[in-house]
């Protein structure tokens, strides 16, 4: 914190005048202080009291075994639907990334895809280098090359592009796009957003809402094993969880609520803290597998 | 109160002690106190929300790391502050040295001052909270960009980013353009 220097408080009229408007804000901002504030001792006193009535009733109770699931790259798994040499048939190639998994593959382009766990793309691998069109389910970072019209697909809608970088993020109740660099086209619900480096779009209700990003970078940090939440509802933060630490979770009456926090993939209880903690909730973890999120209060 | 040891990986020392609890109340009080007062504008919440905060602490206290606790205790805080408590109109009564302090040069640059006070505390309430709160952390606490970065869990050009916008939402506002 800082000391207020008494030499400060003198201020005179003709000083005053010769501000601008930003200098005047600097200065009578600077000379604010919070009202009516508790002194700290006062304060740890009032906190003392409380933990000895132990009126927080409930903790924070933790049941789990040793075991750690561990972060790495698996192995790609391709299925080859409908291989076939006849004309006018496609054979579909998918690439799936499991819970607990994130997968980078290059398509046959060249450009490149990184899936997040429980994600899945597919193409047509005869028709892609005419067409590049994909399908995806989940979470993605792309690295298009520039070329003809890239367009993926999800649920929620179509991203089209001619060559940049871009995140999608398509679950259920939740769509958003960020793009890195160049520009995309994002078309959903009948809305189509040119989205822009550092913007992002994100679907609420029916309708797509733009805007941008102070720190885009945030949007693909998943690759690196950093979760990032404003504002998101808790169900689809413990989706996230489930996801990638290839667990259950289950949370009744812990809908309703937002989450703004990070979590890291690397701890499963340092992440479920993170998650629990701010909201009140306590978890236990059953066979390494199975979360039970339940009030605190319970 | 119950507490189940567990294994944790390699790296992690086990909790803090109540020792280093009261330090860590005497380190952040302030500065917790006044980050969520400039959130609310509310004196009486944010003490209710501090004590809540470090309530959740001391429940945990033998889980967590102290270089972890920082951003908890700014998580845990903006959490409860986000989904417990109904965003009520937010409006400011800083104290203000410069008004209550000086030695009156004449009545009217008295006057003055007084005017730009008000008008500037009521810009403060208009500002985005994201804004708002870097802006007042900078400004009243004398934190520095690094600082504010670190407790919020955001970069240094996010926090420089807020503080522009802060500054030409006031600037405007108080030049009565917007």
């Amino acid at each position: 914190m800082k000391e207020r220097n008494s030499q400060e408080e003198f201020l005179s009229a003709e000083d005053f005048k010769n501000l601008t408007t930003e200098e005047k804000i600097l200065l009578i901002s600077g000379g604010y202080s919070v009202p009516d504030k508790l002194a700290r001792e006062e304060a740890y006193a009032e906190l003392v009291q409380k933990i000895k009535a132990g009126t927080k009733a409930g903790t924070v109770s933790h049941t789990s075994g040793n075991k750690y699931l561990y972060w790495g790259i698996a192995a790609a798994i391709l299925l080859l639907i409908g291989l076939s040499v006849f004309l006018g048939q496609k054979d579909t190639v998918s690439v799936l990334a499991c819970k607990g998994t994130h997968i980078e593959y290059l398509l046959p382009d060249s450009s490149r895809v990184f899936l997040n766990a429980d994600s899945e793309i597919s193409y047509s691998r005869s028709d892609f280098m005419d067409n590049r069109s994909l399908q995806l389910k989940g979470e993605a970072f792309f690295e298009t090359r520039k070329g003809t019209n890239f367009m993926v697909s999800t649920q929620y809608g179509k991203i089209k592009t001619l060559g940049t970088t871009f995140n999608v993020n398509s679950r259920a109740d939740f769509f958003k796009v960020s793009c890195l660099t160049g520009k995309i086209l994002v078309q959903s619900s009948g809305d189509s957003l040119i989205v822009a480096d550092h913007e992002s779009v994100l679907l609420s209700g029916n309708k797509l809402s733009k805007r941008t990003e102070e720190n885009i970078e945030k949007s693909i940090s998943w690759r690196f094993g950093e979760f990032h939440f404003e504002d998101r509802p808790l169900a689809l933060v413990f989706d996230e969880i489930e996801r990638q630490f290839d667990v259950t979770v289950e949370a009744s009456g812990a809908e309703d609520r937002f989450f703004t926090g990070s979590f890291y993939n690397q701890d499963l209880s340092e992440a479920l803290d993170i998650v629990c903690i701010p909201m009140d909730l306590k978890y236990e973890i059953r066979n390494n597998k199975k979360i039970i999120i339940s009030e605190l209060s319970e | 109160m119950k507490t189940i040891s567990k294994s944790r990986g390699k790296n992690r020392s086990a909790g803090i002690g109540e020792m280093e609890f009261e330090e860590m109340f005497n380190t952040w009080y302030d500065a917790l106190t006044n980050y969520l007062y400039y959130k609310s504008g509310d004196i009486d919440l944010a003490r209710d929300i501090v004590q809540e905060t470090f309530l959740k602490i001391w429940e945990i206290k033998t889980e967590i790391r102290i270089n972890t606790a920082r951003s908890l205790l700014y998580t845990i805080a903006s959490n409860i502050y986000r989904n417990k408590y109904h965003h009520q109109k937010v409006i400011f009564r800083f104290a203000n040295t410069y008004t209550e302090k000086r030695i009156s040069e004449s009545p009217e640059f008295e006057m003055e001052l007084k005017e730009f006070d008000q008008r500037l505390q009521k810009a403060l309430a208009g500002l985005s909270e994201k804004n708002r709160e870097v802006f007042l952390m900078n400004r009243i606490d004398g934190l520095t960009y690094n600082d504010i970065a670190q407790n919020l869990g955001i970069s240094i050009k996010a926090v420089e980013k807020r503080m522009k916008n802060a500054m030409s939402f006031l600037r405007n506002k108080i030049d009565m353009k917007i």
